[in-house]
């Protein structure tokens, strides 16, 4: 069962304005990918989410991320639709530019310094308040993920061509 | 010990998926992930938020929790839907359907009983719901991404 918001704030408000802008971003931008691959990517970064702060967040409380331990809705709106398309718009602008080699190495670096920043303005919005925790781990984490998530989709892209030649 | 033993579960069971013959393997890959996704939605909903599940304390026992939900259950998830849609004869199938909610409630007990996870007002038939509701939106899911990969 999801749990409604203890207060009624600025977090919640954040997150509100950045899914308005996110969709937003979604109307705006070009699609280049295949609507199997979107699923795929969308799957892949709502459950990497969800995972890395059920264990690092809510048990091991290395941070609290909007005013309760526990999984509101407003948490679950941000972990399964504000988390997936800010990892659509990664692949999409990795596909559209196709970047390849070093470049998306730079690519992964450029785009984890502009997700902790946003991490830091939503923290001045008491999104995550930091309990043992701190923006250079986080640096880490994005990091991690974004290279996990080209590793995966090349898996993606790879077996998708395969099926498309059956 | 008891890691060892959910890590070689998962990979049995997630090479056993790739190699079914009725699921493609970018479908296998996607559910794999989505149903992680659910269960992870599961351990959240009626383990934290309503506290009818605790997860151990134990490090080695947490990381086996995280290996058996993230990656066993929907890799056993993903076989038990490869079995279904592979079984041709009717009765064989709807027998199948009915008893997979039964082989994960199975699983969900044997790690209570292991220590991994410890159960709180939480009967069989909730289990049974909860796992039957997981492998229903699973299936919904497959056919969806299967009209996504034949572009219907």
């Amino acid at each position: 069962m999801l749990l409604l918001p203890i207060h009624f704030d600025e977090n919640e408000w954040f997150v509100i304005m950045a899914l308005f802008l996110l969709t937003l971003g979604l109307i705006i931008f070009r699609n280049v990918l295949s609507s199997a691959v979107i699923v795929a990517v969308l799957i892949y970064f709502a459950t990497i989410g969800k995972w890395t702060d059920y264990v690092v967040g809510i048990k091991f409380q290395h941070y609290l991320a909007l005013d309760t331990f526990k999984q509101d809705l407003f948490d679950w709106l941000c972990l399964e639709i504000a988390y997936p398309l800010i990892g659509y718009f990664f692949v999409n602008f990795l596909a559209s530019w196709k970047l390849k080699g070093m470049f998306t190495i730079l690519y992964i670096f450029l785009w984890s310094i502009l997700l902790v920043f946003s991490e830091w303005i939503a923290s001045l919005f008491n999104v995550f308040i930091y309990i043992r925790w701190n923006l250079l781990y986080s640096f880490i984490v994005y990091f991690s993920v974004l290279s996990l998530c080209i590793l995966y989709l090349k898996l993606i892209q790879r077996v998708y061509c395969s099926s498309l030649q059956k | 010990m008891i890691l060892s033993i959910a890590l070689l579960l998962t990979v049995l069971l997630t090479i056993l998926a790739f190699r079914t013959k009725s699921l493609h393997k970018i479908e296998v890959i996607v559910l794999i992930v989505f149903i992680s996704n659910i269960v992870n939605n599961v351990y959240s909903m009626w383990g934290l938020n309503l506290n009818h599940i605790k997860t151990s304390d134990r490090m080695e026992e947490f990381i086996s929790f995280v290996l058996v939900s993230a990656a066993m259950m929907p890799a056993l998830i993903t076989c038990m839907l490869g079995i279904i849609l592979s079984i041709r004869t009717l009765v064989w199938k709807y027998l199948f359907i009915i008893i997979s909610p039964f082989l994960l409630i199975l699983i969900e007990y044997l790690a209570d009983v292991v220590g991994l996870i410890e159960h709180y007002q939480m009967s069989i038939w909730d289990s049974l719901i909860v796992w039957t509701s997981v492998l229903l939106i699973a299936y919904i899911f497959r056919s969806f991404f299967y009209s996504l990969l034949k572009g219907v």
